[in-house]
């Protein structure tokens, strides 16, 4: 089956030093992508590059086999790939249920209808109790769910999620972990940052590992793990390897 | 029945009933001297409390900040007097046409500056409302600068001029509600919600499919058609404009103030800022007259901090939490008794 | 031919003039990411104070400058603790909007004080000028560039040399990671605030001499430096003294070529195509312009 995303030769440089360097890999429609590597090591630029916040320097990026590389946020966003923040980003003065209609805006221009998509993705993250409240009263849990809540609105096909799990209890990572597994059973495909290590290898058939802005190695969790160039990565800097 | 019902059970209507209410009255008891005073605060009170609402619309929904609303504000009172002065042409026809260029001049303001984001937007819009103003001032050939120009006395419902006062209220309240009524519009719509998550983060809404760029401009042509229609009432009301009177810094800070004052991104807040500033402002304006320049500025800057330091949300949203409070305590109280 | 080089000198004067006000401007938003529109503001002030320093007790401008330099500077405290301070972290809706208060209760409480009443400074070797027969330097223009470049001088020796300076330096370019090395960012912003307020104290003493006094002299002034500023790239400190010669060339020719007035209109123009066409400044490829 041809990828539903191709990321081919993408280099990223600031002031001339590359933070993505020359880094291509496929996403398979309806797969769970696992994105690790150390502090630093480029996966958020990475997630910028795609999602349209930074330009790209070199390469291609093409969905569905057309190019999507030089597309503006909110151009890529109704192409259906949507991002979250690792800083989340609530809008506070809002109540929870249009923080999510925002996000249904994206596919109706019809209030009612925005309004009752929301509510089912409200609950369906399980924020349902919320739905009236303002967005800046929320506990970070809620405000991750929220975050994730509101890409989820916009009815995306590529879902790329940015630490969704970091600060999270460890019974509100194991929800987290089974509200992936539903939306990936409603047929999107998932990239997803973590530092999490128990929560990416239970979760991600694949992993990719970015060290330095390069692609170190790929393969499935077990592949990775014993991989002798990832151990390195991460002993090099162990203290901020979360494992 | 159930509009009563509604009424008493809807603050923000019982409020505007009320002002509707008196204003009416007022208007409607034939001028004498003191009348006269009261007749031109209302009016003025209706009109400022459009021109912020319209204000509103980009600066408390959307949070761009306008410092430069009195050129719109200019553009449509000069349009429709040098129309209907040189070319003859009808106020209401100049009215569009005043409504036509304040929109061509947001969208070259807006267009640059909404691209990009920090306070280019803020600082370009305080440019340009001084640039209007002195080629407002040196291009007397068309615009008698700073001679000013006084309106055409044809009286009538065509030539939009009237002898009775009473006639100029309906003019305000017309347009009041016609930009309440937008703003309402606005509130429920997309663009609506577009623009408060614009407000709140704009990587954010972007990344959630909002164009941006487009909402704000779209919000910043709305704002500053209805400010055009407020300077045309204005003209049409004082009969005689001039670059220091509809150009004037002062007329953006007072829409900005009136906002802040009453309550940004509110429906209501710019309409009780209105209802408190305006009279406050003719107040001091009657007791110290000329004697005391820059007062009244002072006393609008000083009420401007205090409320940015204190009550940044403004005292409708501020009060209305109070009320809210005050009910629940009862309410708690109620039960234990 | 000579009509020329004379417009050319007289630009890069005033030039320096243009920038001496601006630096102070671009310093604050570096540190803070304010736009301080109360800038022209202080400028005004610190031209009354000189005016008075020489009506009253007969005070050379220009020795007047050692005065103003630690009174402004402290004005720039107290004015930053009691209004900036406490809405610091809140949306920079609030702090351009504080700005824009002060920059108005500025204004009118000297209109109040002293009326409007255009006043200027007598002193006998204002007229004077050295130069060829052809071509003038006005004294007081070449004392006020002078004056620039020093001021420009001192603040980089402070920002280099100093450990508040360099806490500045930090600030500007990362606030973040300032924050993590340990730098007191409120300190930080209050001394860099009030630092500002003193150069464009300094350049209040300038140009007392040279301009006439009044209660709204600072809106002239203070458009002209947002344009430099904007020019320079927001925050870039030599930035803005080359956006000042700029601006100054500009000003000096446009003065010659079209009718008094349309300048404000001319720098308008600059700041639009600025804005168009390189919105980080004409050498900043920094983030002032924010993403894409």
């Amino acid at each position: 089956m041809k990828p539903i995303l191709e990321v081919k030769k993408v280099s990223k440089l600031f002031g001339g030093l590359p933070a993505v360097n020359n880094v291509s890999f496929d996403l398979a429609e309806n797969e769970i992508l696992g994105l690790i590597g150390p502090n630093g090591a480029g996966k958020t630029t990475l997630f910028n590059l795609i999602s349209g916040y930074h330009e790209i320097s070199k390469g291609d990026i093409l969905y569905r086999g057309h190019k999507i590389s030089g597309f503006l946020p909110e151009q890529v966003c109704s192409q259906g790939i949507v991002r979250t923040f690792q800083v989340v980003k609530p809008f506070g003065e809002m109540t929870v249920e249009e923080n999510v209609m925002v996000g249904a805006f994206c596919r109706t221009a019809d209030p009612n209808r925005a309004r009752v998509k929301a509510q089912e993705t409200i609950n369906f993250v399980g924020l349902d109790k919320y739905a009236a409240m303002q967005a800046r009263n929320l506990t970070i849990a809620d405000r991750k769910r929220l975050e994730f809540a509101r890409a989820l609105a916009t009815e995306p096909k590529i879902l790329m999620l940015d630490e969704v799990m970091a600060g999270l209890r460890p019974n509100e990572v194991d929800d987290s972990l089974e509200l992936i597994r539903k939306v990936r059973a409603s047929g999107i495909t998932i990239i997803i940052v973590e530092h999490i290590m128990r929560a990416i290898m239970t979760i991600c058939e694949r992993i990719l590992v970015l060290d330095h802005g390069e692609l170190i190695a790929e393969g499935t969790p077990q592949e990775v793990t014993s991989n002798k160039k990832v151990i390195e990565a991460y002993l090099g800097k162990e203290e901020s390897a979360d494992v | 029945m159930s509009y009563i019902k509604s009424i008493i059970n809807n603050k923000a209507k019982l409020f505007l009933t009320l002002i509707a209410a008196v204003a009416i009255m007022a208007m409607l008891v034939p001028a004498s001297a003191g009348n006269a005073f009261i007749q031109n605060m209302i009016i003025m009170m209706l009109l400022w409390a459009g021109l912020a609402s319209a204000w509103n619309i980009i600066g408390g929904y959307a949070g761009q900040l306008s410092l430069g609303h009195a050129g719109f504000f200019g553009i449509g009172a000069y349009t429709v007097v040098l129309l209907a002065v040189k070319l003859e042409v009808s106020p209401w026809l100049g009215l569009i046409a005043a409504v036509f260029l304040a929109v061509v001049a947001a969208v070259i303001i807006g267009w640059p500056c909404f691209r990009l984001q920090g306070p280019f937007f803020a600082l370009a819009t305080v440019a340009v409302g001084e640039v209007l103003r002195i080629l407002a001032i040196n291009f007397s050939d068309l615009t008698y600068g700073t001679n000013g120009i006084s309106v055409k006395m044809e009286f009538g419902l065509g030539f939009m001029l009237f002898r009775e006062k009473w006639a100029y209220g309906i003019m305000a309240i017309a347009f009041l509600a016609l930009v309440l009524y937008a703003v309402k519009k606005l509130e429920k719509s997309r663009l609506g919600y577009y623009l408060v998550a614009i407000r709140e983060d704009q990587d954010a809404a972007r990344s959630l499919g909002v164009k941006a760029s487009r909402a704000k401009l779209t919000a910043y042509m709305i704002s500053a058609a209805f400010t055009a229609i407020g300077g045309v009432i204005y003209a049409q009301y004082i009969l005689y404009i001039d670059p220091d009177s509809v150009f004037a810094s002062a007329l953006s800070m007072q829409m900005v103030l009136m906002t802040i004052v009453g309550g940004m991104g509110t429906l209501w807040g710019p309409v009780l800022g209105a209802v408190l500033m305006v009279p406050l402002d003719q107040f001091i304006r009657a007791y110290f007259g000329g004697s005391v320049h820059g007062l009244h500025m002072v006393i609008y800057a000083v009420i401007l901090i205090l409320v940015i330091l204190v009550i940044p949300r403004g005292i409708g949203p501020t009060l209305s939490d109070w009320v809210k409070k005050y009910d629940k305590k009862a309410e708690s109280e109620g039960d234990r008794i | 031919m000579e009509i020329w080089m004379q417009i050319l000198v007289n630009g890069i004067l005033t030039g320096g003039i243009f920038a001496l006000i601006s630096i102070g401007l671009t310093l604050i938003f570096g540190v803070m990411n304010i736009i301080n529109f109360a800038h022209g503001e202080f400028l005004m002030i610190s031209m009354y104070l000189v005016y008075w320093m020489n009506v009253k007790m007969g005070m050379d401008p220009y020795v007047a400058i050692i005065f103003i330099i630690p009174i402004m500077f402290v004005v720039g405290l107290v004015v930053y603790k009691a209004t900036l301070n406490p809405i610091i972290e809140r949306s920079e809706l609030f702090t351009i909007l504080m700005t824009v208060a002060l920059m108005i209760l500025l204004q009118n409480l000297a209109l109040m004080l002293w009326n409007a009443d255009i006043r200027s400074i007598n002193i006998d070797y204002a007229a004077s000028a050295i130069g060829t027969e052809n071509i003038r330097f006005g004294i007081t223009k070449i004392a006020s560039f002078a004056i620039a470049i020093g001021t420009a001088i001192g603040l980089m020796i402070i920002l280099s040399r100093t450990w508040i300076g360099k806490s500045i330096k930090a600030t500007s370019q990362n606030r973040t990671a300032a924050k993590l090395m340990g730098v007191d960012t409120i300190r930080t912003y209050t001394i860099a605030f009030a630092l500002g307020i003193a150069t464009v104290g300094i350049a209040g003493a300038a140009l007392a001499p040279i301009f006439s006094i009044y209660p709204t002299v600072g809106t002239q002034f203070g458009t002209a430096s947002f344009v430099v500023v904007v020019l320079g790239g927001l925050g870039n400190v030599p930035g803005a003294i080359i956006g000042g010669l700029i601006i100054g060339l500009i000003d000096s020719i446009s003065g010659f070529l079209l009718p008094v007035g349309f300048k404000e209109a001319i720098y308008l123009g600059v700041f639009l195509l600025v804005l168009l066409l390189k919105p980080n400044g004409l050498f900043g490829q920094g983030a002032a312009g924010g993403g894409r």
